[in-house]
């Protein structure tokens, strides 16, 4: 029978905070993730590391949290973050009276907030709405929540952290009003099996109702959707908020050579609803549009969305509803050994596995003290390994690869391409993948579908949107036996360009609309992806 | 000023099959061309009507036409003039020494890079794929370096397309080129068609290929439009050969495209390249000449008779910089979308609907006048074809080609 000390439920960035907290400190732990990694919440929102001033008005205690995360983030993830720095700027039509109240906010949080006038904008970001009446900067920054998860689980796993995907639990199992474990079903064979465990720990975001209900046990999580734009140009360099009271559609945030706009806040019913409307998006252009003026001149890529999870204990939706976040220990309630933590943002995904990890230890007796704060995700690459990357790289391509990678995975990767010149080939030519780098994360056993890959490497999500590197990564995954068993070639596929055509339909007009044609003529016309059997 | 009796704009497939016809006409023809349309894209196949409502195939590409429903090109046209068009290409690839093969009243299976079948109606020598339901072994060729090409992935597929006992074998040639470099199916055919390339390469096949086989091939045979490699291959293997379809740039339909451009100058057609048509002069809804842009300058070309073929949204012959704003650059044409915004798109990219942005474009009355929004003829020696037309979706009926075709003729018979 397999054991553990503790189950994790949730592959999100709160769930790997905790599983490498745990494992750090000695626990044995196993995360159970019902899909792929870092495919929920933790990967659809801005990428914004807060500095904390969007929330110093309403909530002075999130907005310290975000500050001091938002240092030690830098510290311990720096290929993660891109160190932007943030602007917060108001139009005339925004309240004055709240500008005044922000700056004391961000005085008591001991936020940075440098006061600019908005010639000095117009001169950093010279797209800025020429309307604009105050600006400020402040240290937010960019993040990129898959590697920032990816690392955390490499670190685990150095720790003997361990992860399992597209393992779903379906029932939580105690005995005397004690957790003794969960039964867990495999997605793509269905298989079930018990994990015998002391702690399960409901890390599940917006699921972490439907997870508690497994142990029969009520939790208010309204899963609230939030729809977001990535425009394939970077227009502005640094995060550029609206100084106002938090609303949506005020929040631009570059990453690489793609700029994000969001959010919408939507409740909704079920967290799997991650579709956009038509006037979801017109909306968010419209408000977006007063930040930057010219916005519809800009190429959009795709639109995307995701649930955050808002806990109530009172009922509030929506922007009313708290950010910050709880833990629950459902002993109170008869249940020793089951935990929910929720609520949250990402920025606070770190002190949130302190908080837990702290509780869980002292139940177990442990008192090692957290590390999580000081030592870094992973490793630097070594200098002479980027050397000998930079012959298979294009120039800027050996920097981004190897924060991309980390340490270890990059050294196998740049092995790969001097072993066999054959992998060199790029697989996705907007995002510079290469066959090495798509075969390297295959044989690691984790990844079954081309999204799979595609949340690893970044293949597909440039400007084609995946177009020419839908084939080639079918074909590459299919000759590995993993993925043949579970999908075949033209599901994959199909399953592939469906899930590239869903961000792409909210915005299908101008270029979009060009590649997507495009698409139906490579895809559908020439290979009949839809194929038919026929009659002869 | 010189003054042409037809200017066609656009060249693509509907393009020079508007020129060509024209020409053949005795007309004195110019061609402004900017890219080559859609012919890396679509391997040179003629899709005539495969799903004319539902996912269902028709028995016959005719008979899907005969099932149509809504107004569509092919209705507007009439199936007389569709059975004409299909003659003079015919004809002309006969003439031009690469003759195609298929007829209205039977579809043609052609094998995909994804080792599915594809029906298609006009069809080079090379790629027509019946024979793999005859032979009992079955040969996917692969070449080393060449990374849109899976034939693992075509096994896996054609497998469950053929009956079932067939035999399947995987051959990789090594091409002498250098590795490492990104190499695409033309980068192949070129080497193929040296001598020392196809040496090299029969010598490869002929190790594992037993005689009496399908032999199925990335589009590699040539980069010309004659089928000499092809004969030579099938004479030296003693095997049945045939090409797959594949991701751009196609071989096959750049061959089409030169055996269309000699065609064109064969008959006196002028040819402009790189000529971007950007406006025009109309009087009175008569179009005086149009304007373009050339390397240094704007230039004007006069006609009395213009063919619009300047493509869909992905050729730029129409385009949506916003929505719901449709805009025919050149002359102005007026379309619509009128629906819900929602409705633009199917929820699924390949659905078992027709798409209703593709079937948005520019409505036409029989002789292909562009009309406006009440039905009235918008320009009285403007003639629209190919992609720009409204009413069908090439991709979910696989009719592309075809229509371009149909209403080239048409608006060439018409000028």
């Amino acid at each position: 029978m397999e054991k553990t000390t503790v189950v994790v439920i949730g592959g999100g960035s709160t769930g790997v905070g905790i599983l490498r907290d745990l494992a750090m400190r000695g626990v044995d732990v196993l995360l159970l993730e019902k899909r792929d990694m870092v495919n929920g919440t933790s990967s659809r929102y801005h990428g914004l590391l807060h500095s904390g001033a969007r929330y110093v008005v309403k909530d002075q205690e999130a907005a310290r949290e975000c500050i001091e995360e938002n240092i030690i983030l830098r510290k311990i993830g720096k290929s993660c973050v891109e160190a932007t720095e943030g602007l917060f700027i108001r139009l005339p039509e925004d309240d004055e009276a709240f500008e005044e109240k922000w700056v004391a906010g961000c005085k008591n949080s001991g936020i940075s907030a440098i006061p600019i006038t908005p010639q000095e904008a117009w001169q950093l970001e010279p797209n800025l709405s020429s309307r604009l009446v105050a600006a400020y900067r402040v240290p937010d920054a960019a993040i990129d929540g898959f590697r920032m998860a990816w690392q955390n689980i490499d670190s685990a796993k150095r720790y003997g952290g361990r992860v399992k995907t597209y393992t779903e639990v379906i029932r939580v199992v105690s005995e005397n009003g004690k957790v003794t474990g969960v039964e867990v079903r495999k997605f793509f064979t269905n298989e079930t099996y018990f994990i015998a465990c002391d702690f399960v720990i409901n890390a599940a975001g917006p699921w972490s109702g439907q997870i508690a209900a497994l142990a029969g046990l009520e939790v208010h999580v309204q899963p609230d959707k939030g729809t977001l734009i990535a425009f394939n140009q970077r227009m502005t360099s640094r995060i550029v908020n609206r100084l106002h009271v938090p609303s949506d559609g005020d929040i631009f945030v570059p990453h690489g050579s793609i700029t994000i706009l969001g959010t919408t806040s939507m409740s909704v019913k079920d967290p799997e609803d991650t579709s956009s409307s038509f006037l979801e998006i017109e909306s968010l252009l419209k408000i977006g549009e007063k930040t930057f003026e010219n916005l519809r001149k800009y190429r959009i890529l795709r639109a995307f969305a995701g649930s955050r999870p808002l806990y109530s204990s009172s009922g509030g939706i929506g922007r009313g509803a708290s950010r910050g976040f709880v833990i629950l220990n459902h002993a109170a309630e008869g249940l020793y050994g089951f935990i929910t933590i929720t609520g949250g943002k990402f920025t606070t995904y770190r002190l949130m596995a302190e908080k837990l990890t702290d509780m869980v230890c002292q139940e177990l007796h442990i008192t090692a003290p957290c590390r999580t704060a000081e030592e870094p995700l992973i490793q630097d690459v070594p200098e002479n390994v980027k050397q000998q990357a930079r012959k298979y790289f294009p120039a800027y391509g050996t920097v981004l690869a190897a924060n991309r990678l980390g340490g270890e995975r990059f050294e196998r990767v740049v092995k790969r391409l001097e072993n066999s010149p054959q992998e060199r080939q790029l697989v996705c030519e907007c995002e510079n993948v290469t066959v090495a780098e798509i075969k390297e994360v295959i044989s690691e056993g984790t990844s079954h579908t081309v999204n799979d890959i595609r949340r690893k490497t970044r293949m597909g999500m440039g400007t084609c949107q995946g177009i020419f590197c839908s084939l080639r990564s079918v074909g590459i995954l299919s000759q590995y036996e993993m993925a043949a068993e579970k999908q075949g070639s033209i599901e994959q596929l199909q399953n592939f360009l469906q899930s590239r055509f869903k961000g792409i339909r909210p915005v299908l007009w101008g270029n979009a609309l060009r590649e997507i044609e495009i698409a139906r003529g490579i895809y559908g016309v020439g290979l009949n992806v839809n194929g038919g059997k026929p009659k002869c | 000023m010189l003054k042409s009796d037809v200017i066609v704009i656009g060249g693509g497939f509907a393009g020079l099959m508007a020129a060509a016809v024209s020409a053949k006409r005795g007309k004195k023809v110019t061609l402004l061309t900017y890219g080559s349309g859609s012919f890396p894209l679509n391997s040179g196949l003629i899709d005539i009507m495969a799903k004319p409502v539902s996912g269902a195939i028709a028995a016959t590409p005719l008979q899907g036409i005969s099932e149509l429903t809504e107004k569509h090109p092919y209705q507007v046209i009439g199936a007389d003039v569709l059975k004409e068009a299909v003659a003079f290409f015919m004809g002309l690839c006969e003439e031009e020494n690469y003759p195609y093969q298929g007829s209205l009243d039977k579809h043609q299976w052609v094998v995909t890079a994804l080792g599915t079948m594809k029906p298609s109606c006009l069809v080079p020598k090379t790629m027509i794929g019946n024979y793999c339901f005859k032979q009992q072994d079955i040969v996917l060729v692969g070449f080393n370096g060449l990374k849109d090409h899976y034939s693992n992935v075509m096994e896996e597929n054609l497998k469950n397309v053929l009956e079932n006992g067939k035999n399947y074998e995987q051959v990789i040639i090594y091409p002498d080129i250098e590795e490492g470099r990104d190499l695409t199916a033309l980068d192949i055919a070129r080497w193929v068609s040296t001598t020392e390339g196809y040496a090299a390469c029969l010598q490869q096949l002929r190790t594992v290929v037993k005689p009496g086989s399908v032999v199925i091939l990335p589009q590699v045979l040539g980069v010309k439009p004659d089928y000499a490699v092809w004969e030579q291959l099938r004479k030296d293997l003693q095997c049945d050969v045939m090409e797959s379809t594949g991701l751009p740039p196609s071989a096959n339909g750049l061959r089409l495209r030169s055996l269309l451009l000699h065609y064109l100058k064969k008959h006196n057609v002028t040819i402009i390249e790189n000529c971007q048509v950007i406006g025009s002069h109309i009087q009175d809804k008569v179009c005086i000449s149009v304007k373009a842009k050339a390397v240094a300058r704007e230039r004007i070309y006069q006609a009395e008779q213009f063919i619009l073929a300047t493509g869909g949204f992905y050729g730029g012959g129409l385009r949506m910089d916003h929505f719901p704003e449709i805009k025919e650059p050149i002359f102005n044409i007026p379309v619509h979308f009128a629906g819900d915004p929602e409705d633009w798109a199917n929820e699924e990219l390949f659905s078992q609907q027709k798409q209703p942005f593709a079937l948005v474009g520019i409505n036409t009355d029989a002789q292909m006048h562009p009309l406006d929004g009440q039905g009235n003829c918008f320009l009285t020696n403007v003639h629209v074809v190919g992609r720009n037309l409204s009413g069908y979706d090439f991709c979910f009926e696989q009719s592309g080609n075809g229509v371009a075709l149909v209403s080239a003729y048409q608006a060439a018979m018409s000028v």
